[in-house]
C-alpha cells in the first residue's frame, strides 16, 4: 500500500500582532475583543463578532508612523470629580468613569438636535425636536466647571446651535454668568449661514466674544453637493466675507472625505493661515456615524483617511509644509489628534514651532491640553528657542528672520506704549502663531477603547454625565431620550466570555469590510 | 481744596500723570491738598481722567503734553509749573516705559529708546527741578522705580537696568541735595493695576500674587498714598531710600 501523507506544514499569519483591545461590532454594536496588527507597513484593527463574523479595518496607513507615535503619551490629568463609577469595564460605564485616563479639555454641549441641513456626513442624529432648556443647559455647564474648574475652550453644538431660540442667553451665561472667567473661549460649531445672512446676528456674535467654529470644507463649486447635500459654496465665501469685516475670531473646520474633498487640504490650510480672523484649523477626517455618516459609503472600512495620510496629503499639496512638523497631541492619544503650530514670520512666510523649538520642551507645553498657553512652560521653550537660535544664526539667514519676527511679535504684544488687554494678547498671539489639528473621531468600524480611555473631546450631558465622544456617538447617542424620548436606555452586556468561545471562526470569515 | 491736607499748598509736578499709577499719585496728591501739575503724551482721553480727578478736590491742576524723551522738554515742563505757581515743591518722576523682551533680541535702539525716557528723562527733570529747589532750599523728589530695579526677578533687562540706574541716582543725589533740604527717595513699586502691567505675561502676574503676602496686586492709590508721604513735610529724615511697596512680596 502506498500511502503519500503530506507533512503538516505550520504557517505564520499574514500580520504580526502588536496588541490587544477591545471594539465594538459595526453591526450589532456589542463589545468585543479587537487586535491591533501590522501588515505591509500598514496598521490594521481586526475584530470577530460571534453573530456577525470577522471584521478588518485600516487605521494607519504608516506603521512607523504608528509605532513611533505610541511615545507620546504623558500622565493624564484627573478631572476634579468623576460621575460614574467602574461596574461593567469599559466602554459600558462612560461618564467620565473613575477608569478614565484623562480630564476634558475639549467638551461640546449640544444645544438641540434641529438643523436646516441634512449632511450626508453629519455625524449626529437629529430629530429636530430638541431644544435644550436654560435650566439644563445651566446645568450642563455647573457640571463641567465642577469636574474641570477653568476650560480653555467650551463648544456648543447641535444640530446647527445658532438656531436655538435662546442662543444668545446660553452664551451669555457661559461668559457672563457665575463661571465668567473660567472659560477661556466659547466656540459655536455652525454651518454659517446665520452669520453670512443675518448682519444683526452677526454684529450680536461679535460683540458677545464668541468663536465661530465654521465648518468649511471646500473651496470651490461641486463639493458640498457631495458632503453636506446641497450647494453651499456662496454663503460659505459670504460667511468668510462678514468673518473678516467683524473680526470675528474663527476656527476653520474641514470635514474630510477621502475623494471628496481630500485634494483640497493644502488649499484648505493656505487659506486659513492666510486669515488673521483664523486662529485655528481643525481637520476632521470623516466618520462615519450618525443619520448620514453611516450611510455616506457602502464600504466605510475602506473609505477613511488614517492620521499619516492626511500628513502626506498636505506635505504633496502644499510643497512647503512637511509631514514631520505634526506630532501627536499628547493630552489624547496619539491617533486621535495630531497638531502642529505655525509662527508668521515679517516676510509672512510661516515656520511651524516644531522647526526652531525644542521639541521635548514643544511636546510638554502642549500636554494634557489642546492650546498652548502663555504660561511659564511655554515661556521657557520661547526664550529657550530664543537663546539658541540667537547663538547660532548668522545675519541674512532664516534664523535671523525668525528671531526678528519674534521680537517684532514681542515688541507689539507686551509693550506699554500700547497697552493690551490678555484677551487683545491672544488674539494678536493666534493671528501670529496658527494651530493645524487633525482630529480623528472613531466609527463603529475602529472604534478602540484604547483611545476612548484617554479621550479629552466629551460631550456634557445635562445629567451630569461627561461622555468621550467617539463612546457617545457610536453607542449612547441613539438611546439619549433627549432626542429619542423612547429609547431604551444603554444597558450594558459585555460578551460572556464562553459564547465568544465557542463563536471563533477561521479569519476571513463573516462580513469581510 | 484740603486746608489741611498733608500736602496742603504745595506745588507738585507728576510724569506720566495720564497712565493708571500716575492718576493714583496725582489723584492722592490733589485729595491732600496739592496744586497737582502732570504731563501726558499719547492718550488724550485718559488725560482728562486724570484731570478730572484732579480738579474734583478742587485743587488748580495743569496737563502738559510732552515728548519727555526729547532733551528740551524737562526744563520747559518745570519752567511753566514754576512761572504758573512760582516755584516747585515736589516732582515725581513716574513716566516710564517697559517691553518684554529677551536679553539676546535687545538691540541698542531698544535699550537707548527705553533709557530716554526711564532714565534721562529723570536726570534732566531733577537737574531742572533742583535749580529752584535749591533756591528755597527745600524740596522733595520721588522717583519711582521697581522692584526689577533691586531684585533678581523675569523681566526685561533693558527696563530692569533703567530702574537699576534710577535707584543709584537717587541715592546720590540724596547725599548731594540733602544738605540744601531737599529729600530724595524712591520707591520700587511692584504690579499695580493699569501703569505697566500689561507687559507682564499673565503667569508671571501669578506667580507675583500668589508670592505676594496680600495675594492681590496695588491699587494706584495705594502707591500714591507712599507717594504723598515722602513728598510731604511730615518725611524730614528719609533720605536716598528706595522704598518696596509690593503688598509683602519680596520684602
Amino acid at each position: 500500500m502506498n500511502i503519500s501523507t503530506q507533512p503538516q506544514v505550520k504557517k505564520d499569519r499574514d500580520a504580526s500582532f502588536l496588541s490587544y483591545t477591545r471594539s465594538i461590532c459595526p453591526v450589532c454594536k456589542r463589545s468585543i475583543d479587537a487586535h491591533i496588527v501590522l501588515r505591509a507597513d500598514k496598521i490594521f484593527m481586526q475584530k470577530r463578532c460571534p453573530a456577525h463574523g470577522f471584521f478588518e479595518v485600516e487605521t494607519s496607513s504608516d506603521a512607523e508612523y504608528y509605532i513611533n507615535s505610541l511615545t507620546y503619551t504623558k500622565p493624564g490629568t484627573m478631572p476634579l470629580q468623576f460621575a460614574t463609577k467602574v461596574e461593567h469595564g469599559c466602554p459600558a460605564d462612560c461618564g467620565l468613569c473613575e477608569e478614565h485616563q484623562q480630564h476634558t479639555c475639549s467638551p461640546i454641549i449640544e444645544i438641540n438636535d434641529v438643523c436646516d441641513l441634512t449632511c450626508p456626513v453629519c455625524i449626529v442624529r437629529n430629530q429636530q425636536r430638541y431644544s435644550m432648556t436654560f435650566d439644563e443647559f445651566k446645568r450642563a455647564v455647573d457640571t463641567i466647571i465642577a469636574a474641570e474648574g477653568e476650560l480653555p475652550i467650551l463648544l456648543l453644538s447641535g444640530g446647527e446651535p445658532t438656531l436655538h431660540k435662546e442662543f444668545f442667553e446660553f452664551c451669555d451665561y457661559v461668559m457672563h454668568g457665575p463661571h465668567a472667567g473660567k472659560i477661556k473661549r466659547l466656540l459655536i460649531s455652525t454651518h454659517g449661514r446665520k452669520i453670512a445672512n443675518n448682519r444683526e446676528f452677526a454684529e450680536r456674535f461679535k460683540a458677545g466674544g464668541m468663536y465661530a467654529s465654521l465648518q468649511f470644507d471646500s473651496l470651490k463649486a461641486g463639493v458640498y453637493p457631495k458632503i453636506r447635500g446641497v450647494e453651499l459654496i456662496d454663503m460659505k465665501m459670504k460667511c468668510i466675507e462678514v468673518i473678516k469685516e467683524l473680526d470675528i475670531p474663527t476656527v476653520l473646520v474641514p470635514t474630510v472625505s477621502k475623494g471628496d474633498n481630500s485634494d483640497e487640504l493644502g488649499a484648505l490650510m493656505e487659506f486659513g493661515l492666510a486669515m488673521d480672523q483664523v486662529s485655528s484649523i481643525v481637520i476632521q477626517p470623516m466618520a462615519h456615524t450618525g443619520d448620514g455618516g453611516d450611510f455616506y459609503h457602502k464600504s466605510p472600512a475602506g473609505h477613511r483617511l488614517t492620521m499619516p495620510e492626511v500628513h502626506q496629503l498636505i506635505e504633496e499639496q502644499t510643497g512647503w509644509f512637511k509631514r514631520s512638523y505634526f506630532h501627536p497631541v499628547p493630552c489624547s492619544h496619539p491617533s486621535c489628534y495630531t497638531a502642529t503650530y505655525l509662527f508668521r514670520m515679517n516676510d509672512s512666510r510661516y515656520v511651524p514651532l516644531p522647526e526652531f523649538v525644542n521639541i521635548r520642551q514643544y511636546l510638554d507645553a502642549m500636554a494634557n491640553r489642546t492650546l498652548l498657553r502663555t504660561d511659564s512652560a511655554l515661556e521657557k521653550m520661547l526664550l529657550d528657542s530664543i537663546t539658541q537660535l540667537w547663538s547660532t544664526s548668522k545675519v541674512g539667514d532664516d534664523s535671523q528672520v525668525i528671531l526678528d519676527s519674534l521680537k517684532h511679535f514681542l515688541k507689539e504684544t507686551f509693550n506699554s506704549r500700547n497697552p493690551l488687554s490678555y484677551d487683545e494678547v491672544e488674539r494678536k498671539a493666534e493671528a501670529r502663531c496658527k494651530a493645524i489639528f487633525i482630529h480623528a473621531f472613531m466609527d463603529a468600524w475602529d472604534l478602540d477603547v484604547t483611545r476612548l480611555k484617554k479621550c479629552c473631546t466629551s460631550y456634557v450631558l445635562p445629567d451630569g454625565r461627561i461622555m468621550p465622544g467617539c463612546s457617545y456617538n457610536n453607542l449612547y447617542r441613539h438611546k439619549d431620550r433627549r432626542f429619542f424620548p423612547m429609547a431604551e436606555p444603554v444597558t450594558p452586556q459585555p460578551v460572556p466570555f464562553k459564547s465568544m468561545l465557542k463563536a471563533v471562526k477561521t479569519e476571513g470569515e463573516g462580513n469581510q469590510a | 481744596m484740603k486746608a489741611d491736607g498733608l500736602l496742603a499748598g504745595k506745588r507738585i509736578l507728576v510724569t506720566g500723570g495720564s497712565g493708571g499709577l500716575g492718576r493714583g499719585i496725582c489723584e492722592v496728591m490733589a485729595r491732600e491738598g496739592a496744586q497737582v501739575a502732570f504731563t501726558w503724551n499719547g492718550n488724550a482721553s485718559n488725560c482728562a481722567a486724570t484731570e478730572a480727578a484732579v480738579r474734583r478736590y478742587g485743587n488748580d491742576c495743569m496737563a502738559m503734553q510732552a515728548d519727555l524723551c526729547e532733551p528740551m522738554a524737562a526744563g520747559r515742563v518745570v519752567t511753566e509749573v514754576e512761572q504758573k505757581w512760582g516755584g516747585l515743591d515736589v516732582l515725581v518722576n513716574n513716566a516710564a516705559i517697559s517691553e518684554s523682551i529677551p536679553f539676546v533680541l535687545i538691540e541698542d535702539g531698544d535699550l537707548e529708546d527705553l533709557m530716554e525716557l526711564n532714565f534721562f528723562a529723570a536726570f534732566r527733570l531733577c537737574k531742572a527741578a533742583l535749580r529752584g529747589m535749591i533756591r528755597q532750599k527745600n524740596g522733595r523728589i520721588v522717583n519711582i522705580s521697581s522692584i526689577a530695579g533691586a531684585r533678581t526677578i523675569p523681566g526685561p533687562v533693558h527696563y530692569a537696568a533703567s530702574k537699576g540706574a534710577l535707584e543709584g541716582l537717587t541715592r546720590s543725589l540724596a547725599h548731594e541735595v540733602g544738605p540744601y533740604g531737599i529729600l530724595v527717595n524712591a520707591v520700587a513699586a511692584g504690579i499695580f493695576e493699569g501703569g505697566l502691567r500689561s507687559t507682564i505675561p499673565e503667569h508671571h502676574q501669578k506667580r507675583y500674587t500668589d508670592a505676594c503676602s496680600l495675594s492681590r496686586i496695588g491699587q494706584p492709590a495705594e502707591c500714591g498714598e507712599l507717594v504723598a508721604w515722602l513728598a510731604s513735610s511730615r518725611n524730614t529724615y528719609m533720605n536716598g531710600s528706595v522704598l518696596f511697596l509690593d503688598g509683602g512680596t519680596l520684602a
